[in-house]
């Protein structure tokens, strides 16, 4: 089990103990955390799963994709070097206690 | 709100069902809240069935865990078939003999898959595929096959080849109509995919309608009208669906393939909703009436309907879109096409990308994009706002897509 911390808008924050290889989007959507949309269902279409980084978690910074980063650019919420999307983010070991922090708009 | 312990119940638990129900919650509704499918499996996503295979058996990609529907409060009838819907008495009827009763009802019921009434259907190997128990059906038989044959080029008969090539297998897909998802997409969009198919090794016959299939001992041999036949190891059907609107049609609803609903997805009956593959709804992005398959718009009205069930009652209004994977290519599709409208191809230099605009006389109506989700992101915008784009613009040395929606918006 990997724990994500998620940090809402708001100051709030919330823990879950998910599966390895699971990706934050799944974790998000399927415990309600309803900052996290995941209209396509994770197949990089729809930028509905935008997250910051907490930039302690570096190993999960600068490495998106081409598609992703084109997908960032079109987010509903601003982008920063802290953004990512949540469905390209599968859990592993070397993410335990990631903080993800969530913006105030998806759509 | 009324009172009494009635609440909602909602009949069918897919992408539309679920998502009214955890909305109800996101929005305060404080009633009970019943949730009823006939799937015996937890509620779980339909576009992976198609795309994805992992190791021999399908993903079962779960809307929401168990655990937060009982979290929410929101009880779940799993493997339940609901019978009768009594509008006198606001009753729901099980198959297996339970009733409850309801302040409001939403059929969530979406579809099946469209029966192709023909000799040897019924044969071993023959699949059709619309939820877990088929896609697993059919990821068993996968492992060991040679070849397919795939009839009907649609969105899930493409997506299927797509599939069973990246994995060896030789697909031959028949079509009765004259191009790749013909009834969906534009003829430049259709002739991109049929590229792409065919230099995967599958082999694509338009224009023929299948008469029977035939078991040959092991293989199935699927004979065409003009005498030809396919032979494959495994027969997939993707030839549409039915919307499953019998409950609300049985219960004296107006049905016209698909529960016909006014445009903020109410029935005739003030406490009857309809969202989803079941439901047919005046849009503003097109002519008549629509009744649309796809998960955006399954959730986008279940969305609504939760409002409205809470006393926000608004037309549903969201622009439709959808996506396909096949092979390397993810298609996306925002607004609505229609039969007579005209397509028109941006240029395009990169490899592996399209884009297509389709007007409706002047009037930009859908945007199909190959591998360019910033494109598809910028056109649900365009045809959200309406921003003029014609025809000239699209095909001018220099157009970009966000730009010209960022100007207007600026404007
Ligand atoms: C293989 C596949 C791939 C797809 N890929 C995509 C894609 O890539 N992108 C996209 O946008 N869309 C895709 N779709 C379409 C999308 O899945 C549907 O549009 C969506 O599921 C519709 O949601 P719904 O709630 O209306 O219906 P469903 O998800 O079909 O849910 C309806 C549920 O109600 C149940 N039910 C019916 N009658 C009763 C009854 N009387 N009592 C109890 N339960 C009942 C049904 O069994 C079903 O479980 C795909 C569909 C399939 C089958
Ligand atoms: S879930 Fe759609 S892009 Fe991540």
């Amino acid at each position: 089990m990997v724990q994500v911390n998620f940090h809402t808008p708001d100051g709030e924050k919330i823990s879950i103990d998910a599966p390895e290889g699971e990706s934050v989007m799944q974790v998000a959507v399927q415990n309600g955390i309803r900052w996290i949309v995941g209209e396509c269902g994770g197949s990089l279409m729809c930028a509905t799963c935008h997250v910051y980084v907490d930039p302690d978690n570096s190993q999960r910074l600068g490495v998106a994709s081409d598609d992703e980063d084109e997908m960032l650019e079109a987010a509903a919420s601003p982008r920063t070097e802290c953004s990512r999307l949540s469905c390209q983010i599968r859990l592993g070991e070397a993410d335990q206690g990631i903080n993800i922090h969530l913006p105030p708009t998806q759509r | 709100m009324s009172s009494g312990a009635h609440g909602t119940v909602v009949v069918g638990a897919g992408h539309g069902g679920v998502e009214t129900a955890v909305e109800l919650r996101g929005r305060g509704y404080d009633r009970p809240i019943l949730l009823i499918g006939d799937d015996p499996h937890e509620p779980y996503q339909r576009p992976p069935l198609s795309k994805e295979l992992k190791a021999d058996e399908p993903p079962l990609l779960p809307l929401r865990t168990t655990s937060m529907l009982k979290d929410l409060d929101i009880e779940v009838w799993l493997g339940t078939r609901v019978g009768r819907l009594d509008r006198a008495a606001r009753t729901v009827h099980t198959d297996d003999g339970r009733t409850r009763g309801y302040d409001h009802a939403v059929i969530a019921t979406g579809a099946r898959s469209r029966p192709l009434p023909i000799p040897g259907i019924e044969l071993d190997g023959v699949h059709y595929l619309r939820d877990y128990d088929d896609a697993r059906a059919i990821a068993r038989r996968l492992p060991g096959c040679r070849d397919a044959v795939v009839i009907g080029a649609g969105f899930i008969g493409l997506e299927f080849a797509a599939l069973a090539a990246s994995v060896g297998v030789r697909v031959t897909v028949i079509e009765a109509g004259a191009r790749a998802m013909g009834r969906a997409v534009s003829a430049p969009t259709s002739a991109h995919f049929a590229a792409l198919h065919r230099a995967q090794g599958t082999e694509l016959v338009f224009d023929v309608t299948v008469e029977r299939i035939v078991d040959e001992g092991g293989r199935r041999a699927v004979v065409l009208a003009d005498g030809r036949v396919a032979r494959g190891a495994l027969v997939l059907v993707g030839v549409g669906v039915v919307p499953n609107d019998e409950v609300a049609g049985d219960a004296g609803l107006p049905v016209e393939n698909g529960v016909l609903v006014d445009d903020g997805l109410r029935t005739v009956d003030e406490r009857i909703w309809a969202v989803g593959d079941c439901a047919r709804y005046p849009s503003p992005y097109a002519p008549g009436t629509v009744r649309l398959e796809s998960v955006q718009n399954a959730t986008g009205q279940a969305a609504t309907v939760a409002a409205a069930i809470c006393g926000h009652r608004e037309p549903y209004r969201d622009v439709p879109w959808f996506w396909s994977v096949q092979g390397p290519a993810k298609l996306q599709i925002a607004g609505l096409r229609h039969a007579e409208s005209t397509a028109v191809v941006r240029p395009e230099s990169r490899a592996g990308r399209l884009a297509v605009y389709c007007f409706r006389g002047e009037q930009l109506c859908a945007i199909e994009t190959v591998n360019s989700a910033a494109e598809h992101l910028a056109a649900r915008t365009a045809i959200e706002r309406r921003i003029p784009i014609t025809p000239a613009d699209v095909v001018a040395e220099g157009f970009v897509l966000r730009d010209a929606v960022r100007t207007h918006q600026a404007a």
